[in-house]
């Protein structure tokens, strides 16, 4: 296209205003010569008009010359469309409706998928990063795992004795308390290696980041560099705080800010600091703290297969060098960073969600195909006139066409508002999370592609490419079908061919099928959901307000945080409205969050059992309900060191004796614990895992910096917040609250991803089932009326009301029962999918699938029974006349 | 009466003869070919339109005889380059036609 097409294009005023001009002084100018050969200037404009001929035949021509025909045709193709379609408000209505639920809820999944599956990661040279694991041998307290952390020294081995990384990184996550400046608040950082930042080509908004230097020597550079975010927030993104100095545990000097999309590789973080930025105490060069995550780069031209090679290799160097003592081997693996940015669990459920939003919008244009065919028999009559006026096939085929692209893109714009609501909700991380089954592992990555979930330009172009793509799915059967009707045909009668309607029904037994599918998934989660919501947890979570409260800075002593959270126990205890008060060091159903180890009896030391550990009050079990079944809690007179085990421990470690006095060491504390009292089962981790031994100590006789405390009250528990906070304040002004939940708040979010999920998958098959039913009872009432006048004769020669309701309905049977066949075989090999997301629920669950089946012939059956009445109330004379 | 696709080469040379707006064209091809050959009014604006797609003319808005806006055409370089080529095609066409016209039956 040249530049003068372009802008005729673009101005046909200005295009079409020069042709007039052009054809106006030729007619004068000849009109002209024409009077001073002797015609009469009236004559002879009219003579020189006549000799031009059309001025609109030269606008078409010039437009044609100018390749501008398509773009007219076009034109008028959507003029027309638009008067078509504008004449059948109802039709119109119930397709872009239908297509904005299904494009719409497409784009929104797309778009969640886009941003944890698909999008690169916000780094440069994204596909060069890989994340390496230590692989953990199996032991006979806990199983093998390839996703195992790395000790420090342990990394720095491996860095050094690779050839195929141009650099190795270690990073952790943390939190510290900020104090000195407005309240005190718990941050979350990252502790890294000094080469963190270059390895992932990040460089600072504002000052720099660490220096490989920085990060050589313990207990030397304090130096943190901000996120962007905690710099506006905390220091109102005044500049000079480079080079300032910051309270968290200690001081720290702010060396840098970093730009506002950047975020560390654990997750969003406030602050970063060296991992040599430790009191010389601590232990950096344990071989057996695992608790480090390890990207690295790799050099220029090496392959992934290179690397995976290599990182065996120098996985086996590791292993010599820090044997593990019980001998069993350990390695080290690559894996793309790529790939490991989503757990298993939530990419499986967002496939099947996807999976689900798809059969919705499948269901949604066989809908709409049923509609256009049926539209395309009524308007048999209009095509044929069109076509012995001149239009051929091609032509017709062109417009029906652009009719159905209209609906689509129509469709797809109402798509993209509904979507952008659909974001909106989605915005909060915590909502996406759980409907995604972030429930389980909130980490890293994950929730990086959960916090920049959007509607940008991929979005977009998504949702123009399934508009167009369903415009063309359901438009093309239709259009082909209505085209090619015969001219003679169609202008003889009116009565529809077999052939659209075999065509009719088998599209409704197609979308029954899909529909099908969808409710055996929903109602395979439903179930799910319910038995794990049915599931005891083994505390009474109502009334009860949680907190966790770290140390703001290192107590001098054990007991002195002891002391410290005693206090705060007894005086929350004496706030209005609390009944009892507790501390812990882990709340029930947290997930991964509470410490474990190999808890083992004197008797019997080689064969451990690994047990929850928590340091509790006995306020705790009061606050919490957990019942005690035998024993006693902690008394203050105990001077000799105490436990107090679950069911399953007792049963585990005695199994048919009194646990009651027996004794039991518990590392890393020291001496043996005579067990003192035994409690009922507890869900620490998640719901659907049983509960595993768990081991109480008491906290006065070993202390934690970091607690959570309970509070049981009367009533609404978040009325007792304000209170609690300033009771805190007089205690400790540094010290803040964090993590503030109501118990039923944790127990929500436990079951929060089964719920929505089956709350997404339902509505899905709800709005499946919904439209499925409303193509059934098209068809069927499409049937009656084009057959009423064969009805009339039926019921003239004798044929009885009830027998014609009976024919039409074994007719809709038919399909419906061919839509449960097809449906159940599909949901067969489907809902294979959701293995792994069910709780106590087999994908094939033969009580689901027949429950499914008899809901959906219900729901077909209700579309059946409406057109089946009105055939039988046909009145004969008037179905005979009619035609 | 024209033979198929000399309209486009009379234009070209019309055009090249100097400044023309449409009416003008007419005028001059009527004019340099001794009137014998009658331009259909119909058939010239489209081959303007068709000659300036092609990028074989150049037009410009200014103000005729007559004192009035009107569009003048001129060849572009592509114009004149092809004009050259086709006023040599249908000169060797018209040689070749008349020594075909020409020739004599052989008596060898």
């Amino acid at each position: 296209m040249n530049r003068k097409t372009l802008r005729a294009l673009l101005r046909r005023d200005k295009f079409e205003d020069g042709l007039d001009a052009e054809l106006r002084h030729h007619i004068e100018l000849r009109a002209a010569d024409l009077t001073r050969s002797g015609l009469s200037p009236e004559a002879a404009e009219r003579q020189a008009r006549l000799e031009l001929g059309s001025r609109e035949r030269y606008k078409d021509e010039a437009r044609a010359a100018f390749g501008l025909r398509w773009l007219d045709d076009l034109g008028h193709d959507l003029r027309y469309a638009v008067r078509t379609l504008s004449r059948k408000p109802g039709f119109l209505a119930a397709v872009v409706l239908t297509l904005a639920l299904g494009i719409g809820a497409n784009t929104a999944v797309y778009t969640i998928v886009d941003a944890t599956l698909l999008r690169p990661l916000p780094y440069p040279h994204p596909g060069r990063l890989v994340k390496l694991s230590l692989i953990r041998p199996a032991t006979p307290t806990r199983p093998s795992s390839d996703d195992a952390l790395w000790s420090y020294p342990k990394y720095e081995t491996f860095r050094d004795s690779q050839n195929v990384f141009d650099d190795v990184a270690s990073y952790d996550s943390t939190t510290a308390t900020l104090t000195g400046i407005g309240d005190p608040e718990v941050l979350r950082g990252e502790i890294v290696s000094g080469n963190y930042f270059s390895l992932l080509g990040a460089r600072a908004e504002l000052g720099r980041t660490f220096t490989v230097n920085e990060d050589a020597v313990i207990d030397r550079d304090y130096v943190t560099v901000l996120s962007h975010a905690l710099w506006a927030r905390r220091f109102g993104s005044d500049p000079s705080v480079i080079g300032r100095t910051i309270r968290l545990d200690r001081t720290y000097t702010v060396i840098g800010v970093l730009p506002s999309d950047f975020q560390g590789l654990s997750g969003p973080a406030d602050l970063w600091i060296p991992a040599h930025a430790v009191p010389s105490s601590q232990e950096l060069g344990d071989s057996r703290m695992h608790s480090r995550s390890v990207a690295a780069r790799l050099k220029p031209g090496v392959s992934m297969e290179q690397a995976r090679a290599a990182t065996a290799q120098a996985g086996e160097i590791v292993n010599k060098t820090f044997p593990d003592p019980r001998k069993l081997p350990w390695g080290a693996i690559a894996r793309s960073l790529d790939e490991t940015r989503v757990d298993p669990v939530i990419r499986r459920s967002m496939l099947a969600l996807f999976a689900a939003v798809g059969l919705v919008l499948l269901i949604g244009c066989v809908n709409v195909a049923n509609l256009l065919l049926a539209q395309g028999t009524v308007r048999q009559r209009e095509i044929a006139i069109r076509a012995a006026i001149g239009a051929g096939q091609g032509r017709v085929l062109r417009q029906l066409i652009t009719e159905s692209l209209l609906l689509s893109l129509t469709g797809g714009a109402a798509g993209l508002l509904l979507a952008a609501a659909l974001v909106k909700a989605f915005d909060s991380v915590q909502i996406a999370g759980a409907t995604l089954g972030l429930g389980r592992a909130i980490a890293g990555l994950t929730l990086h592609g959960f916090s920049s979930v959007r509607l940008d330009g991929a979005a977009l172009l998504f949702a123009a490419s399934i508009s167009i793509l369903t415009g063309l799915l359901f438009g093309i059967l239709p259009a082909w079908d209505t085209s090619k009707a015969s001219l003679t045909g169609a202008l003889k009668s009116s009565s529809s061919s077999l052939g659209s309607r075999v065509r009719l029904s088998s599209l409704v037994v197609v979308e029954g099928s899909l529909a099908l599918v969808l409710l055996v998934g929903a109602n395979l989660t439903v179930q799910s959901f319910l038995r794990l919501s049915k599931t005891d947890t083994g505390v009474d979570p109502t009334n009860v307000l949680t907190a966790r409260i770290t140390l703001a800075r290192p107590p001098a002593s054990p007991q002195a945080a002891a002391r410290f959270f005693g206090d705060l126990e007894a005086k929350t205890a004496g706030l209005p409205g609390v009944r009892v008060a507790g501390l812990s060091t882990c709340t029930p159903l947290s997930g991964t969050g509470c410490t474990s180890t190999n808890v083992s009896t004197p008797g019997d030391p080689d064969t451990p059992v690994r047990s929850g550990i928590y340091m509790v009050s006995t306020g705790y079990f009061s606050a919490v309900r957990i019942p005690l079944l035998q024993g006693r809690l902690f008394d203050t007179s105990d001077s000799h060191p105490v436990a107090i085990v679950n069911q399953t421990a007792a049963r585990k470690l005695w199994p048919g004796q009194r646990p009651l006095g027996k004794m039991l060491r518990v590392p890393p504390l020291e001496g043996e614990h005579e067990i003192v009292g035994v409690v009922g089962d507890v869900r620490y981790e998640e719901l659907d895992q049983p509960s595993r031994p768990d081991v109480y100590v008491d906290y006065t006789q070993n202390s934690s910096p970091r607690m959570f405390l309970y509070a049981r009250t009367e009533a609404n528990p978040t009325a007792l917040l304000p209170l609690l906070r300033e009771q805190l304040r007089q205690l400790d002004p540094n010290q803040p609250l964090d993590d503030v939940q109501t118990m039923e708040q944790r127990a929500a979010r436990a079951v929060m991803r089964p719920r929505y999920t089956a709350l997404v998958l339902g509505a899905f098959a709800g709005v499946a089932a919904l439209l499925a039913g409303i193509g059934l009872y098209s068809v069927t009432a499409y049937t009656v009326r084009q057959k009423t006048r064969e009805i009339g004769i039926r019921v003239a020669l004798g044929a009885t009301r009830s027998r014609i309701l009976t024919g039409v309905l074994q007719q809709g049977l038919i399909l419906i029962a061919a839509g449960t066949v097809g449906g159940i075989v599909l949901a067969l090999g489907a809902s294979r999918l959701l293995t792994g997301l069910l709780y106590q629920t087999e994908p094939a669950d033969p009580t689901i699938l027949t429950l499914s089946a008899i809901t959906f012939l219900l729901v077909g059956l209700a579309a059946c029974v409406i057109p089946a009445r009105r055939a039988a109330t046909v009145d004969p004379i008037q179905a005979l006349r009619s035609e | 009466m024209l033979l198929p696709g000399t309209l486009d080469l009379l234009i070209l040379k019309a055009v090249s003869l100097g400044l023309q707006h449409g009416y003008g064209v007419l005028l001059r091809i009527e004019q340099i070919s001794g009137g014998a050959l009658d331009i259909e009014q119909g058939a010239l604006y489209p081959a303007l339109y068709r000659l300036e797609h092609q990028g074989l003319l150049d037009t410009e808005w200014g103000t005729s005889d007559n004192n009035r806006k009107a569009k003048f055409y001129t060849l572009t370089t592509t114009g004149r380059k092809r004009l050259r080529q086709e006023t040599e095609g249908w000169e060797r066409l018209v040689s070749a036609m008349s020594t075909a016209l020409a020739a004599k039956g052989s008596a060898a």
